[in-house]
């Protein structure tokens, strides 16, 4: 993993047009800018790390009998 | 053709039917192709079984069952990403997780919805920022509140 060390306002531009500007530290949090094409997909990692667990678990969901008249769309 | 799978045995499908997930699901990034199965006697739900991996199949429900003021943006990125013309060929479905296959338990990712254009057969899974729904949203919502106030 590369490492640098960036000051508030300075930042780092990836394969051209991806530019992430750190905006402020406050504390131990630190704020970033990010300007990207609209095809980059930005996400926060925890997030990403949480979908994938939640993915893992639907996805080993058994072979056994669903009672799907147990479900019913609310009434409106 | 005929497509093995864990859940439904053996199964006949057209390959027209096949729905390609060029990035995958998340952390499912290797298999891109499902397709579609409905579920007897109830229209909320749809199987969603991978077309290359026998043993894998999810659960999915209709979100605006859930939760009727669910929305999806499409932006332009994810139209053009899906090849999507027309809003109506758009469908969107959420996972079901039930752990330990109890469906009273069964909880679906508001989060990260399936984005289906049925005309073009293409999909992806999309990230929704936090505040639009929680990963585990109850589908038996009342007796969770049950236990809340209970315990």
């Amino acid at each position: 993993m590369l490492i640098i060390s960036r000051k508030v306002n300075e930042g780092i531009v990836l394969d051209g047009d991806i530019k992430i500007v750190v905006v402020a530290v406050e504390g131990n949090k630190v704020k970033l800018g990010i300007k990207a094409p609209k095809h980059i997909g930005v996400l926060r990692e925890e997030l990403v790390e949480l979908v994938k667990n939640e993915n893992i678990l639907a996805g080993e969901t058994a072979v056994t009998e669903i009672d799907f008249s147990k479900f019913k769309a609310p009434k409106k | 053709m005929i497509l093995k799978t864990l859940r439904f045995g053996e199964i006949d499908i057209k390959e027209d039917d096949i729905l390609q997930f060029p990035q995958g699901l998340f952390a499912f990034e290797e298999h891109k192709k499902y397709i579609l199965v409905p579920v007897n006697d109830n229209p909320f739900f749809r199987w969603l079984q991978c077309v290359d991996e026998p043993k894998i199949s999810f659960l999915l429900i209709d979100p605006f069952v859930i939760r009727e003021n669910y929305y999806v943006e499409l932006d332009d990125s994810l139209k053009e990403e899906l090849g999507i013309s027309k809003q109506e060929d758009v469908v969107v479905y959420t996972i079901v997780t039930l752990p330990e296959g109890d469906f009273q338990k069964s909880s679906t990712n508001l989060l990260a919805p399936l984005v289906i254009n049925l005309s073009g057969k293409k999909a992806k899974q999309v990230l929704l920022d936090e505040t639009r729904g929680q990963v585990k949203e109850p589908l038996f919502p009342s007796q969770d509140n049950r236990k809340v106030s209970g315990g």
